[in-house]
């Protein structure tokens, strides 16, 4: 069965809570959407920015050590050397390019830790279309060095100082625009949630991340692997990994953040710990208290931090195709750590989380196991956060020697 | 019955239109709402709506948002927003009241739960902002048989065939956008307004509405001349927000309708 369904649902989750006037621009961009993808000069144009500018195909990546330490074969598909260093750019090319090919004026995105502000003003500079990204004012001092990158490619950034000033504020203040300027401008959401299309839109644009894998690993291995990991925030890089596997026998699983702890603010795992509600023009699960107002969440990776989650993974989970777990601050962490030293390579803090859950595989799976772990992104956005962090834990360590 | 309606199409007859003034309930104060609502009906509003605070409302400029955080922050919940309507009508002041709540907060509550709720405690109908009539199967099967009104949106992006949809579900009336955009920006042209006005009224005979930007005399004066009703939101969260007196919410309305 072919999901979502015309109405944008995956069984009960999905659809379109959002103002009236979004209604018809909605049915627009979906109509428009199916029409301009199917259109040789969009494929032909996409395909070769995503060869010539992103770099992709990306390397699917057997990691020696790391499949040594563990006792199993572990793959690293690396999305990390995309142009921008994550996966965010196969959905901002894809969506400007479509934004493009609409007509559209004007380009405005959400940010949380800036990644996909910096993926889409990428996008837009290349495409030469103005944009303006909308980023909560506590993100701002968090990762204002992306602040910076966004307004040297020649973005307008705009600082969201309501609600709980993070990502849920920045896409609701990017709604806002959205709903006031709907006819000229473009809405290039960073993830697969939000009302329909979206969901299945971004889903559309980061499956090239799945069929690679599928390609290379029957190439190199002969069959498929066992099992694909991915770390899950809205869920992009997850599905885009998963969507190409769902009919096979592949476990699939996605891990969310742990934060702190289990308590309800403590963490961003809403798949996990969170219940059914709506948010963001959605309904699907999500982080909130018992009267329905969203509440801020915690995660060391600002790229996870977010109370809500795609509709179509809380579909794979209550239909039991897809399996979600959780990686703590602490653990993604150490996995950041451990994937530097082991491999040479720095993965993002959002990609650790899925590293840390595969780690604890260690000694469960039989050697000749293949595992597949959806490197995101990479950790140059990170250095700041986690030097700061060493600093403290070593800190800490050195009081109690 | 359709108390609304009647309310509307009462005052159009008396005095050429209606006026629905909208405030957060529990805002500024959580105690502050009962009063309020008593001045609001001394100075002739016909109409209030109540809305339920939420933490994300998209459909909001910054004034109604700060509103309800400033409500959220002294605890408000949806249970409260049901015992202030019970507090109201135990003040023996009948004026029809209507929720404004997103739908996360309902959905959340548990819809029949909801519905039933506001059956109890004398509420006449809702308004949700974020729920187009696609997606408001459920929650009109409930209503049905009751005397709770929803009234829907209509904005200028909505097409011809949906304004027949959304008028045959909608009830109480119906409530024209009268521009893009969110609350609290000053309309500053209703010639828009006017000629969807025209093109709603060719398919029913509710009354219309207009709410959004809406802010002084003379706008409600000028909508009062082409449709049955003006809605003030954000204008009358800010004048009462310093205080929040039945005395200085009875002004409000009395300057308005001078
Ligand atoms: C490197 C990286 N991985 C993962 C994510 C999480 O997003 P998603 O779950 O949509 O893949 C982000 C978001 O910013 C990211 O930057």
């Amino acid at each position: 069965m072919k999901l979502p369904d015309e109405k944008g649902y995956f069984g009960p989750y999905g659809g379109r809570f959002i103002p009236e006037t979004l209604v018809s621009i909605l049915d627009e961009l979906k109509q428009k959407y199916f029409n301009i993808i199917n259109r040789n000069d969009f494929q032909k144009k996409l395909n070769h920015y995503l060869r010539t500018y992103c770099g992709r195909p990306t390397p699917l990546y057997l990691a020696e050590n790391v499949s040594r330490d563990l006792g199993f074969k572990v793959y690293l598909k690396r999305e990390d050397l995309n142009h921008t260093g994550a996966h965010k750019m196969n959905n901002t090319l894809g969506q400007v390019l479509l934004a493009k090919f609409m007509g559209k004026k004007r380009v405005i995105a959400e940010t949380g830790a800036g990644q996909h502000g910096v993926a889409t003003a990428t996008a837009c500079a290349l495409l030469n279309i103005p944009c303006k990204i909308y980023m909560g004012k506590i993100d701002c001092v968090r990762q204002e060095l992306n602040v910076f990158r966004m307004k040297l490619l020649g973005a307008e950034v705009e600082v969201v100082e309501s609600g709980s000033q993070t990502l849920k504020d920045a896409i609701n203040e990017t709604i806002r625009d959205w709903v006031t300027n709907a006819s000229d401008t473009y809405y290039c959401l960073g993830s697969c949630v939000g009302p329909d299309p979206y969901p299945e839109m971004v889903r559309n644009f980061q499956v090239i991340i799945g069929k690679e894998t599928k390609e290379e690993i029957l190439k190199v291995e002969g069959r498929l692997p066992d099992m694909c990991v991915a770390c899950v925030g809205g869920g992009s890089n997850a599905i885009g990994l998963f969507y190409p596997f769902l009919e096979d026998k592949v476990k699939l699983v996605g891990v969310e953040a742990g934060g702190k702890g289990k308590k309800l603010g403590e963490n961003a795992a809403t798949i996990s710990l969170g219940q059914a509600g709506i948010l963001h023009g959605a309904k699907t699960y999500i982080l909130q208290d018992k009267y329905g107002q969203i509440i801020p969440t915690h995660s060391v990776s600002a790229g996870l931090d977010y109370p809500g989650v795609g509709p179509e993974h809380v579909f794979l989970k209550e239909s039991g195709r897809a399996q979600y777990e959780v990686a703590t601050d602490r653990e993604a962490l150490e996995a950041f750590e451990y994937l530097s030293k082991t491999e040479g390579i720095i993965p993002a803090l959002e990609s650790a989380h899925a590293i840390a859950y595969v780690r604890k595989l260690k000694g469960k799976l039989n050697k000749d196991k293949i595992v597949v772990i959806n490197l995101s992104g990479r950790g140059d956005k990170d250095m700041g956060i986690v030097r700061d962090l060493l600093e403290a834990k070593n800190g800490q360590d050195k009081r109690k020697n | 019955m359709d108390r609304i309606r009647e309310k509307i199409e009462e005052a159009n007859k008396n005095k050429g239109g209606a006026l629905i003034i909208y405030i957060t309930c529990g805002f500024p104060y959580k105690d502050s709402t009962v009063d309020i609502v008593k001045g609001l009906v001394e100075g002739g509003a016909d109409v209030v709506e109540l809305g339920i605070p939420f933490s994300d409302p998209i459909a909001d400029g910054r004034i109604i948002q700060e509103a309800s955080q400033k409500a959220l922050q002294q605890k408000v919940n949806t249970d409260d927003c049901f015992s202030t309507v019970k507090k109201i009508r135990e003040n023996k002041i009948d004026i029809p009241i209507l929720f404004m709540g997103y739908y996360n907060t309902i959905f959340t509550y548990g819809e029949k739960r909801f519905v039933e709720r506001a059956k109890q405690v004398g509420l006449d109908g809702f308004i949700v902002p974020d729920l187009p009539l696609e997606e408001s199967k459920r929650i009109l099967n409930l209503l049905k048989n009751s005397s709770l009104s929803m009234p829907f949106l209509i904005t200028p992006t909505t097409t011809e065939d949906r304004i027949k949809k959304i008028v045959s579900l909608s009830s109480g009336f119906i409530y024209l956008v009268p521009r893009l955009g969110i609350t609290g920006e000053k309309t500053e042209d209703l010639s828009l307004a006017r000629s969807l006005v025209q093109k709603i009224k060719k398919y029913t005979s509710l009354p219309i509405c207009i709410g959004f930007g809406i802010e002084n005399k003379k706008d409600v004066d000028q909508i009062f001349s082409f449709c049955e009703g003006a809605i003030i939101g954000s204008k009358f969260i800010q004048f009462i927000e310093k205080n929040p007196s039945s005395e200085n919410a009875r002004l409000f309305v009395e300057k308005l309708l001078s």
